[in-house]
């Protein structure tokens, strides 16, 4: 039966940051304010295009990261979608903004696979892979939990993973996290801007 | 999705990450619990994973109705041709607006049983909207219905960026149905079956029923 499982392994993205922020003004931003937390630093993983890629090659941008997978099974988030809208909607200031797609699921989405997926969103948006324990470390690094069902008889197989975009500022330190259940691209565009112009 | 046997593990997590979220856990000293992400992001994979459960009987059920029919912001997007329309356009009519995109597999898996859905009963009453999000619109949307034999449904492209940003918060496919006086009256995300004989009997009595009808003489 374990076997027969789809999904066995913990599949929710479960994030508990803790710091004591006492005394701290309430944040202006309408994302949930994780300047405090010790992880999420940093990265080593490489483009669609083979090129090496850390957050100091997004010095002076605002990045906005999301990991996924290409082969929604059930539902596609919209991620992607929104960055892309808050890109348009900063008008000059969108080319401050890069968009990155990390999969989770390197075995099939391959360089090509990214390529084509991201640029369906905005030219500009860079898909970023790793072999899978890379994945796996980087996953667990920043509090994201995802799992994959083996399912080796069936042509796919399912990935599920939670939806929240990490959000760096240009210096880049992590401070956001937006979470996709009352996301606008209006609240994000503000909370950017705030962020560009610190 | 053959596989009825996921539904205990499946729970269990969605159990635990409900619990998760929901509770400040005691275990946590309060003062240290100062931000508990759990709640939003482990409840939308939650959400993602129940969605998952029982796929096929949940593709195949009826739409379930709002106890209240819901306001639905205006939105605006483009028709085919690339000129701009909206959901006031429709009023009068019972609409099934499906938003969805080229690149998400679940929305073209359900897109042929969305075309069937306007075949069998779009007309005057009623017309299916399907809703392209795609970044590059109808240049996306025409090649695709093309390929797909997508013949009866009209390439609507949400080229005002509305669609995303008013109504689909975590994912797409999403689909509503709209009664006559443009509001929400059922929402469903996810794939379905749009072609199977209880769905297509669930929308068939809504359009009959009075309580959707429009008042006689009455603007919609």
């Amino acid at each position: 039966m374990m076997t027969k499982s789809l999904l066995v392994a913990a599949l929710s993205l479960v994030l508990v940051a803790c710091g004591e922020r006492a005394g701290a003004p309430p944040s202006t931003f309408n994302a949930t304010d994780i300047s405090s937390v010790e992880w999420g630093r940093d990265f080593q993983l490489l483009d669609h295009h083979g090129n090496r890629r850390s957050l100091a090659d997004f010095n002076g941008k605002v990045v906005m990261l999301f990991f996924g997978f290409t082969h929604c099974p059930d539902i596609c988030p919209t991620a992607l979608t929104d960055i892309a809208g808050v890109v348009e909607k900063l008008g000059d200031d969108g080319s401050r903004v890069q968009g990155l797609f990390v999969t989770v699921d390197p075995k099939r989405d391959t360089p090509p696979v990214l390529a084509r997926y991201v640029s369906e969103f905005h030219p500009s948006f860079l898909g970023l892979h790793a072999d899978e324990l890379t994945i796996a470390a980087l996953a667990k690094e920043f509090k994201f939990f995802y799992g994959m069902s083996p399912a080796p008889a069936e042509e796919g197989y399912d990935v599920s993973h939670g939806s929240a975009i990490y959000v760096y500022d240009p210096q880049g330190h992590l401070r956001l996290l937006i979470d996709n259940t009352d996301r606008t691209v209006d609240a994000m565009v503000a909370d950017v801007r705030l962020l560009l112009n610190e | 999705m053959k596989d009825t046997g996921t539904g205990a593990p499946d729970t269990a997590a969605v159990g635990t990450a409900h619990a998760a979220g929901a509770t400040p856990a005691p275990a946590i000293p309060r003062r240290k619990a100062l931000l508990v992400l759990a709640g939003v992001v482990g409840l939308a994979a939650a959400w993602q994973l129940r969605n998952r459960m029982a796929a096929a009987d949940r593709e195949a059920a009826p739409l379930v109705l709002h106890p209240r029919p819901r306001e639905l912001p205006p939105l605006r997007f483009a028709d085919g041709t690339g000129t701009a329309t909206n959901l006031s356009a429709f009023r009068g009519r019972v609409v099934l607006l499906n938003v969805w995109a080229t690149w998400c597999p679940p929305c073209v898996k359900e897109m042929p049983t969305l075309d069937r859905l306007q075949a069998a009963l779009g007309g005057p009453e009623f017309e299916v909207v399907a809703l392209s999000i795609d970044e590059a619109g109808a240049a996306a949307v025409q090649p695709f219905f093309a390929r797909l034999g997508i013949a009866h449904l009209h390439p609507y492209v949400d080229t005002f960026g509305e669609s995303s940003s008013n109504l689909v918060a975590a994912g797409i496919p999403l689909t509503l149905l709209i009664d006559r006086d443009g509001r929400e009256i059922a929402r469903k995300l996810g794939p379905a079956e749009w072609d199977q004989p209880a769905m297509v009997q669930s929308i068939r009595e809504h359009l009959r029923s009075p309580a959707a009808a429009p008042a006689q003489g009455a603007g919609a």
